[in-house]
């Protein structure tokens, strides 16, 4: 059951990095994570919730390369632009719990929370994303990469807010996202790729994979998509390339239990995409 | 509700308006003046010594009214369906993680949770035994040994080898932990009436059992106690043991005020019983033209802390170990351990679907290593008319299997072999009731003043639909309309016993009971022209001059019981029978399956409410899809349902249902039961056709990606070892 809490909706960002900056808070937007976490907790810090802040919202139309934090994962996935623009980011906000967590749940909140397991941040690394972060006496910009420091950590400071999420587009690749899940609906990813693909007859030109769920936190797999990207395309080579990837995910984890079935399925997976689905 | 409500109508439940408007109360929807609150304290630990309680910081927080330990229990600290042996607060020592040790009350339902998270316990660990296999070998949890119960099942000259099998097979499957996971949870509401009779309305499938452990909880008649059931959200077998019932009248006793208790998902998850994991090693033999000749069974289960349905558990699936199947010769031998794990209790089948995937997975195997189409195999040992179960049983009547096999042929013959798809059978045969021991059921009909018949049902509708196919049942023999009956339902005052809703019974046993009540009023009725017209009203006057206001109805289901060392005897009345044919699409890069078709076809006696008994086997269905690929129970790892997946929409398959019709003469215009035969054969189908689609063959359930990922990696380190 949930503590008793207080929550206030600041009108502007002004009103909000004051907040943040004089007071313990927790900033929240959305609460589909930080709601069931606070029910665990006897005593809950002041909650902000930033998803009335007219500075931070915007459409697709007014700023085409620029997310909006407050953006849902549902308006992600049904945004005829973004699909057009970013389809892998897209679809992989299609894919979230349900129509109510996708419709509470931000794409702000997704990266505050870092989960391993979170299903828009692969995509938005494929985009090459930066995050523009802002408090009361700064304002930067970080890559996505560099922000998520480990689990459920980020370098995002307490008295910080997210301002924006820039990506760039990648017209003519062949783009999308997999993920592994229990069942149908409802289910974090065991395992998810996304990917954008640029390819020219035999040769793969620029390659681009983010895995989720196979480490702490999300990787860009740079060693593949260097050995990959120039080059013929030849079995060898890519399963090559594919235990490159698959050796620093054994690196990086004390390889777990479920490291059994998840790295035999990454290797199915990468090499299906990267073979174009024809992959036997 | 007219008379179109009778046998073979699929009329609309009649519980399903005011369930729709949200008028019906469920029990934590319930508020009283002046009500309060209780939380159960649990043991964070497996196994351990209570060395010391330190309360005072519950203290600290305004609003706790009491904290109740075992010492304020008046009457009997056990409770039990078979044998009384768990306590409902700890004296000292507890055996699982979640073992209730206190009741905390307050005004409210925080006060009451802040409280009890400050309660401290010391514990002293003991050592855990996890495994019934270490539960076998190891140290006794208690005295007598950590053994439930044995049970054998002999046939035929059991004790000879294989050697006029021209074919075996053998091997070993496993089963785990499985939760209800019921969407309402555990909740009831009690409270004291000014002569001192405690009240309960509870979640609950059986309320004259919850009467009578509650009276001995308090040391009172089981007169000043009475069980009302709240409208319940499903209970699968997990709302038949007490679950809240205890605390609330522990409560109620000790404040003389309202209480509730309410469990959050988290405490169900915990504290509710689980369904058995089986261990089984099966060795099955055949002759070349695929006739059975002799399997051996053994099976080791984990009852958990305490016995609970254990024995039930461990009897059933021994005595349905063959499957539906003439097999002349066989010896099972079911074993049942305690351990520290959760306690095991009635799931869903009582160990029924376990043996299921067992079976089918043996009757696959011999097909293939005979090269036999998997349905020609089931059709030549099927059980008939006229043949010999492994209990020794001859079945006489109703026996549809052989019709449920025929009525899927034609889509197993007409079956595409797409790449990456493959088909399965799964079969069954179900005893429907308690196996070989009374287990009646009563109910009467009342004439009433205003001109009504009362119905006056101590059977708990549980989101079945029982209510509905009841009255269907009531309104057929009486020959009258809906409008005429009013359902008195699920309230011990007004009410006799009608056993458990479970083992897929209250259509054949309480339906019969209805029969027969409807019979003798139907005499009194027609003796007092009743049809030809005359008003109930009248009738009333003169049947209360003649005292003839209240008609009875009985019936116990003719059985025998089992031979204490052969297992042989009748221990079911009728039996029903299903096959299920799934087709079943495999990733192959993920692994991941995804249940595409299922047709069912099941012999159900006659169909009284043909829309519920495929709403049953829909559910049966999607629950199947659960026990074969996703749901799994892992003990003090398991806490919540973003942990354990249950199936949603999203991953129910297109379903065809057909109904196959054998009446059964014993039953109620000829009924049987559905409830659990629905989920009995589904995950057996499934996983004989990823064996179909990929080549390999699961043994451990459920089957998910993880673990047929490991499997498909083993078979090709084994293929390229070759």
């Amino acid at each position: 059951m949930l503590p008793e809490f207080k929550c206030v909706v600041p009108r502007s960002i002004k009103e909000a990095l004051t907040l943040l900056s004089e007071n313990e808070c927790k900033v929240i937007a959305g609460g589909t994570d930080l709601l069931i976490e606070l029910q665990h907790q006897d005593i809950a810090a002041l909650l902000v919730d930033v998803t009335k802040i007219p500075e931070l919202m915007w459409g697709p139309e007014d700023r085409p390369f620029l997310i909006s934090p407050l953006y849902t994962h549902g308006f992600v996935a049904g945004s005829a632009m973004i699909k057009d623009t970013f389809p892998s980011f897209a679809l992989a906000c299609s894919k979230v719990g349900s129509p109510q967590i996708r419709n509470m749940g931000t794409v702000g909140g997704n990266i505050g929370n870092a989960s391993p397991a979170a299903d828009s941040i692969p995509p938005l690394m494929i985009y090459d994303a930066r995050v523009r972060l802002i408090s009361s006496s700064q304002e930067r910009e970080l890559p996505l990469e560099e922000l998520l420091v480990d689990a459920y950590k980020t370098q995002i400071r307490k008295d910080e807010v997210i301002a924006s999420v820039s990506i760039t587009p990648l017209p003519n690749y062949r783009q999308g996202y997999k993920r592994l899940t229990i069942r149908e609906a409802l289910a974090l990813s065991r395992l998810s790729v996304a990917y954008a693909i640029k390819e020219e007859g035999k040769r793969w030109l620029d390659v681009r994979i983010a895995i989720g769920s196979a480490t702490p936190v999300c990787i860009r797999a740079r060693e593949l998509e260097e050995a990959l990207s120039g080059e013929l395309k030849d079995l060898d080579l890519l399963n090559q390339a594919i235990e490159q990837t698959i050796l620093r995910i054994e690196s990086q984890v004390n390889v777990r239990e479920s490291h059994r079935f998840k790295l035999p399925i990454l290797r199915n997976l990468l090499r299906e995409i990267l073979w174009g689905g024809a992959w036997e | 509700m007219g008379w179109s409500m009778g046998v073979g109508k699929g009329i609309e439940r009649i519980d399903a308006l005011q369930k729709v408007l949200g008028n019906c109360l469920f029990a934590g929807d319930i508020r009283m003046e002046g009500m309060l609150f209780g939380v159960v304290v649990r043991s964070n630990r497996p196994h351990a010594k209570i060395l010391e309680i330190d309360d005072k910081a519950a203290w600290e927080v305004p609003g706790l009214v009491k904290i109740i330990t075992h010492k304020e229990i008046p009457g009997r600290n056990r409770f039990g369906v078979l044998r009384k042996d768990q306590p409902y607060l700890a004296e000292g020592y507890v055996r699982y993680l979640g073992e209730p040790i206190l009741l905390v009350v307050a005004q409210d339902e925080r006060s009451a949770r802040r409280a009890a998270k400050r309660i401290k316990v010391v514990y002293q660990d003991l050592p855990i035994i996890s495994d019934p296999q270490e539960a076998r070998m190891g140290t006794p949890l208690r005295d007598g040994g950590n053994l439930l119960t044995q049970k054998r099942l002999i046939k035929g000259n059991w004790d000879k080898g294989f050697e006029d099998s021209d074919v075996i097979v053998e091997h070993h499957y496993v089963t785990h932990f499985l939760d209800h996971a019921f969407l309402e949870c555990e909740a009831g509401v009690g409270y004291m009436e000014e002569e001192g009779q405690i009240v309960i309305i509870s979640s609950t499938q059986n309320i004259h059992y919850k009467q009578k452990e509650v009276a001995a909880l308090l040391n009172m008649p089981e007169s000043k106690i009475r069980v009302i059931q709240a409208t319940t959200g499903g209970g699968f077998g997990g709302k038949l043991d007490v679950t809240v019932e205890g605390y609330v009248a522990l409560g109620v006793f000790h404040t003389k005020r309202p209480v509730m208790v309410r469990y959050t998902r988290e405490e169900s998850m915990l504290s509710n019983t689980k369904r058995h994991p089986l261990s089984i090693w099966y060795k099955s033999g055949a002759k070349r033209d695929g006739a059975l000749t002799r399997v051996q069974v053994r099976i080791v289960g984990d009852t958990g802390a305490y016995a609970s349905y254990g024995e039930v558990v461990a009897q059933r699936a021994c005595v349905h170990a063959t499957g539906p199947y003439e097999i002349p010769n066989c010896y099972v031998e079911s074993l049942m351990y305690y351990t520290n794990n959760p306690v095991a209790g009635a799931m869903r089948g009582f160990g029924v679907p376990q043996m299921a995937f067992a079976h089918e997975s043996q009757m696959d195997e011999l097909a293939q290593l005979l090269g036999m189409d998997p349905l020609e195999i089931r059709l030549k040992n099927c059980l008939r008319k006229g043949s010999s179960t492994a209990t020794g049983q001859r079945l006489d009547h109703s026996v549809g299997f052989e019709d449920t096999l025929k009525a899927i042929e034609p889509y197993w013959r007409e079956r595409d072999f797409n790449k990456n798809t493959g088909h399965g059978l799964g079969s069954m045969y179900y005893g429907i009731g308690n196996t070989g021991v009374p287990n009646p059921s009563a109910c009467f009909l009342t004439l009433r003043p205003d001109g009504l018949i009362g119905f006056h049902l101590g059977a708990c509708e549980i989101g079945q639909g029982s209510d509905t196919v009841l009255m269907q049942i009531l309104l057929e023999a009486l020959g009258v309309e809906g409008k005429s009956v009013v359902l008195v339902r699920g309230d011990t005052e007004a009410s006799m016993d009608a056993g458990s809703t479970s083992a897929s019974r209250q259509t054949y046993i309480t339906g019969r009971a209805a029969f027969e009540a409807a019979l003798k009023l139907k005499g009194y009725l027609e003796q007092k022209g009743f049809y030809k017209g005359r008003d109930l009203k009248e009738i009333y006057q003169e049947a209360s001059t003649e005292g003839m206001l209240r008609f009875d109805g009985f019936f116990d289901p003719p059985t025998t019981p089992l031979d204490p060392n052969t297992g042989q005897g009748i221990p079911y009345a009728t039996y029903a029978f299903a096959t299920h044919m799934s087709q079943v699409e495999v990733d192959t890069s993920t692994f991941r399956c995804r249940v595409r078709k299922v047709i069912a076809a099941h012999d159900v006696g006659t169909v009284i409410n043909p829309v519920t008994t495929k709403g049953q086997i829909y559910g049966g269905i999607a629950m199947g899809i659960g026990l074969a690929l996703m749901e799994e129970y892992v003990p003090q790892r398991t806490k919540n349902l973003n942990q354990y997946f249950i199936p949603t929409a999203m991953d129910m398959p297109e379903v065809k249902v057909i109904l196959v019709e054998d009446p059964e003469p014993t039953g109620p215009f000829g009924a049987k039961g559905v409830g659990e035969p629905a989920l009995i054969p589904q995950a057996a189908s499934i996983c004989n056709a990823i064996k179909d689609a990929t080549g390999f063959r699961p043994f451990e359930l459920p089957c998910n990606f993880e673990r047929l990922c490991l499997l498909g990696e083993k078979e090709r380190a084994i293929g390229s070892q070759k």
